[in-house]
């Protein structure tokens, strides 16, 4: 297509000279774009066709323009502007529904056309018992159990699959499966740190509020663009500062900012508290913030302006700007240092003066204990210094009766040397108090305890907040602190402004003691005038059709420029479009994805032989997608098969602990309930590198900064994870004693093993067992029996033992992972 | 333009009725079928281990990468500088481009460290490696490395996968994508870290990104269990574990019957009999305690500075025997070569490693295998010829420098006791024959029989070479082959 006009072109100037002239001017055009873009399908071509070749010579210029050609000025053209991702929203017109195939919804009117265009059809829809699974396993990332699969396929009224997809979104675990895709974006962790060492864990305290947060915006469907003001600046909409009392509202904001507080900073160990580690968090958080709310990848542009995507280095200084009142470079806070309490001044002022007395009650009991203690805390030194040579003695009781302060040197070399060996230690002493004094000491002890009831205290909140008045930012030169160029002001991407002087910053204000910067950015992404709100749109909108469609309308959700192209652009501009309209919630969102026909069209197809061939990856939707789950899900779904899963929503993170040979555990032990290591993975305590085998194998990322995209391998880790590993053969026990509760061991024949089979069919895959499966499964149960037998397994464990690893079998099979 | 234009559509009935017998035929075959149908239609994820001819016929059948996270000092370890020992304390009229603080004052550091001839090639290597001084006529010393950035993750990403930016697999991806493996029992691609963490980067230096699943890295630990649940922690009985695998592999078998196209259910189903192979090859590959005695002292086993790295190599050297494609061992957790202050008492901890990656050159030769195996020896930078002050610390730490590093290539056809690459008098740039990361794949891939140009690979409708050659400028430095 992109040949034609050249042709023309051709045509006009045929002459010898001419040729020669666009051959070696194209031929350097081409080297040139060669030099800095994706040749290889250009490649392939010349080597296979000779014409082609000569076509694509003079071709290139036009193929260049599309993708390939390096940016010839620093300057953001309106061309820039009109590229795809950052017009202002389009909706396009809407098809009319009837008449057009198996079309549904809108949605659907909008694919189906393109499907049309191809001469194919969406599939048939899916049968009840895999819809119910799909929108379980998407919506809340666990099985359905088997009596609410039978509720549905009994509801005969209009509407049925609706009201599965309402009382979904309303479940908490809704919150949880779909507060954990955001978490992924955000690259959250329960680290500070790069977190490289497996046996140091460097823990964020109460990290976890943000965790908790995220999960309440997802159940309590609040729009996302205040979700992404808060998360962006939930500091500046308010002055808490000077409030009288800090909100509850305050609270949650500042909360919120933790997702600025996210990528690794190890500047709380003072070794590592130097420029190039600050100036790192600085850089991370903008790689965090351009791939999460802009799906543009800005690191280039911190070094030059970007090559290929239309950011300039100044771009990146002026939004770097908007974190440096909070992320001062030369006023450095220490990771470990940002941590605010949850009152106002005032109110800290108040509690303090409350407490006061208290500590100083508390003081004066603690003296008296002290001083009745005394005598016998002499007793034991002049026991212990017994032990020592006499010639040191007068020595050592010189330097234990002065105060530090007062010691010279070699005195308080010795106390330090013998501080542990003449220091009674309060069970020494405890135990040679006389009766009277014990008593005494309790009584002391106890009054201590009610006063120290008493004290109030307040909440710690790892937050994002301006630590002083915003420093100036220069543009660094060659992206390097210590190469600093012009100074830059603070403001956004001029690609998503009008131009380059409307991208600059200048009336930022807000309530309190900060710059407003990060308010500003805020409130322009999500005002729904700019070309910034279209984009963040998009991106969202995107990142939710992907949950639920298995890839993106634009595959890339974490880069939207850098050559990715939409497969459907006109849905994708009406998603974004009714997502503003619905005032930025992602509930209803997801409804009209589910009740589309693409959504609920069957992922198995008989004679796909057409549609294959004309559409082998399945990008135009004909059917659904088969997909794995992710690691969590799996996990969660074991839990649920055994009926074992701990609901609890929220709280500090499930601990784990290294054993030998660098493997991680989830321990029964030393949670803080004796059923929190049964609790949903999201909950498990979140590491950069490192996570439990069943987590890990199975994609779990690695959170250097954040993810965007699961991985979905098959690789051989995990099948030894299924068969081996203690977590899958527990669940395993779990779910054969929760199918022999229901019915219990007696004689064991076909029949009761017929009943076990049918129990385990519908919980672990919500269907009915095959023919074929029923004679494996009789045929397995029978065999395991024997052999556990043969084996020497006492008689009264065999049959458990035979459906234990039935189960097993079942919850390691593909059947149990995939959504159909 | 795409490879899905050859697919014939007819063998898809064909594929749908082999499919529907599905566990009548050995699934392995069916699996087998399936993923040969699935390459020749172009699909995402057709794809296995099996060994796969080479463009050419090459000299070497593996590799194994030992990782130096860090930037080794080359004036201290490879590059023997006089002229920098004379000008000691000088100031330095170039530009460094110090990364850190404390090079300011720009004043020549001379090393502190002995240089002397090693083997009949005569090559001049510090006292600090007297290992690798016995190997000398084996190796082939680069002292021309070229990097692209001087802060460690960039660099390390280009030391991985020869590339700035994340998002490309890594050499081990590549190799094993283009020639499989030998051993079917064990994977094609084995990762052995240091047990106290990862290197700087994380897993990104064993990712294999867009290629299949089956080629990234599959890591082994080195303490403890080789692989965590090689074993149920209650052992099964023989009878039982069969059955158990013989029941998925049906259940799989079904799923995969039921959609016929998908070649991840293909590969399970493959992993599955993976795994159960590898319960008894790996625990017997990775058993280091049926080496003698001489070959445990060789690597340093024996002493504890050298036994964690020098278990490692070992362990390599026993995957690579028993057929596995690509070894990919870390010399530590972080960054260790990374000496900016102290260098003298740092360098001195780490350049214990000599004695394993030496021994490991010894014990290849010993068994026939270096000939068929490349062993490379490599940082993602060198160091700058100028002193580090850091406050309180002796003068002599050194900051990053990508303009030069050395670094070795061993066995399977590079040239023996050769040295390739000058630098200039105080060993800041490389001045001849530059040698980058995507230089140092082509040439591997060309030991290896593969032309890096054409192993070519299908991304989202682009064609991606293992190089990118035409934006990386990679070529094969044919003066390194013998």
């Amino acid at each position: 297509m992109f040949l034609i006009p050249d042709f023309l072109f051709l045509r006009l100037v045929f002459t010898m000279r001419g040729i020669a002239w666009l051959f070696f001017s194209r031929v350097a055009h081409l080297k040139n774009s060669l030099k800095v873009g994706r040749i290889e399908p250009v490649r392939a071509v010349l080597k296979n066709n000779l014409i082609v070749f000569v076509l694509l010579i003079f071709g290139s210029p036009l193929l260049c323009a599309e993708e390939l050609e390096i940016r010839k000025s620093e300057q953001i053209t309106a061309e820039d502007r009109d590229y795809w991702a950052f017009r202002p929203i389009m909706r396009p017109e809407v098809p009319s529904t009837s008449g057009v195939g198996q079309a549904r919804t809108t949605l659907d009117a909008l694919l189906h056309r393109r499907l049309e265009d191809e001469g194919l059809d969406f599939s048939p829809q899916a049968d009840r018992r895999t819809l119910i699974r799909r929108a379980y396993l998407d919506l809340v990332g666990l099985l359905p159990e088997p009596n609410a699969v039978e509720r549905f396929l009994a509801d005969q009224r209009p509407g049925a699959f609706e009201r599965v997809v309402d009382q979904l979104l309303a479940s908490h675990h809704f919150g949880e499966r779909w507060g954990r895709h955001w978490l992924d974006v955000a690259g959250y962790v329960d680290v500070y740190g790069i977190d490289e060492n497996a046996s140091t864990v460097r823990r964020s305290e109460r990290k976890w509020y943000y965790r908790d947060y995220v999960i309440d915006v997802y159940n309590e469907d609040r729009p996302f663009d205040r979700f992404l003001v808060e998360q962006l600046a939930g500091d500046e909409v308010e002055d808490w500062r000077g409030a009288e009392s800090m909100t509850p509202e305050m609270k949650e904001r500042l909360v919120a900012t933790g997702f600025l507080r996210m990528v690794a900073d190890d500047t709380d160990q003072d070794v590592l508290n130097i420029p190039p580690n600050r100036y790192q968090v600085l850089f991370n958080s903008m790689e965090m913030i351009g791939s999460s709310v802009f799906a543009m990848s800005l690191q280039c542009a911190r070094c030059h302006s970007h090559k290929f995507a239309p950011i300039r280095h100044r771009d990146y200084f002026q939004l770097m700007a908007l974190l440096t009142p909070g992320y001062n470079p030369d006023k450095w806070v220490k990771g470990d240092h940002r941590i605010l309490a949850a009152v106002s001044l005032p109110e800290k002022a108040r509690i303090e003066t409350h407490n006061a007395p208290i500590h100083q009650r508390m003081r004066d009991i603690e003296a008296q204990i002290k001083e009745l203690h005394k005598p016998y805390a002499d007793r034991l030194f002049y026991e212990k210094l017994g032990v020592l040579p006499p010639e040191i003695h007068g020595d050592l009781r010189a330097t234990f009766k002065l105060t530090p302060d007062k010691r010279n040197a070699v005195q308080t070399f010795l106390f330090v040397r013998f501080q542990k060996r003449l220091t009674a230690t309060p069970e020494e002493i405890e135990k040679i108090l006389s009766d009277g004094d014990r008593k005494k000491t309790e009584e002391l002890r106890r009054e201590l305890a009610e006063v120290s009831w008493r004290l109030r205290h307040w909440e710690r909140i790892q937050a994002f907040y301006d630590t002083g008045p915003p420093p100036e930012t220069p543009l660094l030169i060659r992206g390097d602190y210590k190469t600093p160029g012009d100074l830059v002001e603070p403001g956004f991407l001029s690609v998503l402004c009008e131009s380059s002087e409307a991208s600059v910053l200048r009336d930022a204000e807000a309530p309190g003691d900060t710059s407003g910067r990060r308010l500003a950015l805020a409130r322009w992404i999500t005002n729904p005038d700019t070309r910034a709100s279209a984009l963040v749109s998009r991106v969202l909108v995107n990142r939710v059709w992907r949950h639920l469609l298995g890839e993106g309308i634009v595959p890339t959700p974490g880069n939207f420029v850098d050559g990715a192209r939409p497969s459907h652009p006109r849905v994708l501009e009406f998603l974004a479009s009714e997502f503003q309209r619905n005032g930025w919630r992602v509930k209803p969102l997801i409804r009209s994805i589910m009740s589309s026909r693409a959504y609920r069209q069957a992922s198995r197809r008989e004679n796909s032989g057409r549609a294959f061939e004309v559409d082998p990856t399945n990008r135009l939707l004909w059917r659904a997608r088969l997909r794995r789950v992710e690691a969590e899900v799996l996990r969660d779904c074991m839990l649920t098969a055994g009926a074992s899963l701990d609901r609890t929503v929220g709280g500090p993170p499930v601990e784990m602990k290294l054993l030998p040979g660098d493997r991680l555990v989830v321990p029964r032990e030393g949670q803080v309930t004796s059923t929190s290591h049964l609790r949903r993975s999201l909950y498990v305590f979140g590491r950069r590198n490192f996570g439990i085998p069943i987590l890990r194998t199975f994609d779990q990322p690695v959170m250097a900064t954040n993810c965007h995209r699961r991985e979905s391998s098959a690789v051989v880790l995990q099948s030894l994870t299924l068969l081996n590993d203690d977590f899958v053969l527990e669940q395993a026990d779990d779910f054969a004693r929760r199918i022999l509760h229901a019915h219990p061991l007696g004689e064991v024949d076909e029949n009761s093993r017929r009943r076990w089979i049918d129990a385990a069919f519908e919980i672990a895959y919500s269907r009915p067992v095959s023919e074929e499966e029923l004679n494996w499964s009789q045929e397995h149960l029978s065999g395991q029996a024997v052999a556990f037998r043969e084996a020497g397994v006492a008689s009264d464990e065999v049959d458990f033992r035979a459906l234990s690893n039935f189960c097993h079998t079942l919850i390691s099979s593909s059947n149990f992972f995939y959504v159909e | 333009m795409t490879d899905h234009q050859s697919y014939n559509p007819g063998s898809l009935t064909r594929r749908e009725l082999l499919a529907s017998g599905g566990v009548g035929l050995g699934s392995f075959a069916l699996s087998y079928l399936l993923g040969e149908e699935a390459r020749a239609a172009g699909l995402p994820g057709g794809h296995d281990l099996k060994p796969k001819a080479p463009h050419f016929k090459g000299r070497a059948k593996a590799v194994i990468q030992l990782v130096q996270t860090g930037g080794p000092s080359q004036m201290d370890l490879f590059d023997p500088k006089p002229e920098l020992t004379r000008l000691d304390g000088k100031t330095f009229t170039e530009d460094t481009e110090p990364l850190q603080p404390g090079s300011e004052a720009n004043k020549l550091l001379g090393s502190p460290f002995q240089f002397q001839v090693h083997g009949e090639c005569g090559m001049e290597l510090s006292e600090l490696v007297p290992h690798i001084g016995e190997v000398a006529d084996d190796i082939c010393l680069v002292r021309s490395q070229l990097s692209t950035h001087n802060n460690h993750t960039e660099a390390i990403v280009t030391l991985a996968t020869g590339f700035l930016n994340t998002g490309r697999p890594v050499l081990g991806a590549w190799v094993s994508y283009a020639l499989g493996t030998e051993n079917q029992d064990l994977p094609a691609y084995v990762v052995l870290r240091d047990p106290n963490g990862y290197a700087t980067s994380g897993g990104l230096m064993v990712k294999n990104e867009w290629l299949p699943a089956i080629y990234g890295g599959t890591e082994f630990s080195t303490t403890g269990d080789p692989v965590h649940n090689l074993k149920p922690s209650t052992p099964r009985p023989a009878s039982v574990e069969r059955r158990t695998l013989d029941f998925i592999t049906r259940l799989n078998s079904r799923q995969l019957a039921r959609y016929p196209l998908e070649s991840d259910l293909a590969a399970r189903i493959q992993n599955f009999e993976l795994a159960a192979r590898m319960q008894f090859s790996a625990t017997d590959v990775l058993d280091v305690s049926q080496e003698s005695k001489y070959t445990r002292g060789l690597y340093g086993l024996d002493n504890d500075r050298t036994k964690s790295y020098g278990t490692r190599c070992l362990m390599a050297r026993r995957l690579v025997e028993a057929g596995v494609r690509f070894v990919q061992v870390f010399v530590g957790a972080g960054q260790p070569w990374d000496q900016h202050q102290d260098l003298r008492a740092n360098i001195l901890s780490m350049s214990a490693g000599d004695t394993p990656s030496a021994g490991l050159i010894k014990d290849l030769k010993d068994r026939g295998l270096l000939d068929s195996t490349v062993v490379i020896w490599a940082g993602e930078f060198g160091r700058l010829p100028v002193s580090q002050e850091t406050p309180g610390s002796a003068r002599d730490g050194r900051d990053h420098n990508k303009y030069a590093g050395s670094l070795w290539i061993a066995g399977g056809g590079f040239k023996k006791g050769f040295v390739y690459g000058v630098t200039d008098d105080v060993g800041f740039r490389a001045t001849e024959n530059h040698f980058t990361m995507p230089d140092m794949f082509a040439t591997v891939a060309h030991a290896l029989g593969l032309d890096h140009d054409r192993v070519v690979f299908n991304h989202q409708g682009r064609v991606e070479t293992m190089t990118d050659a035409k934006v990386s400028s990679a070529k094969v430095h044919h003066d390194l082959l013998a």
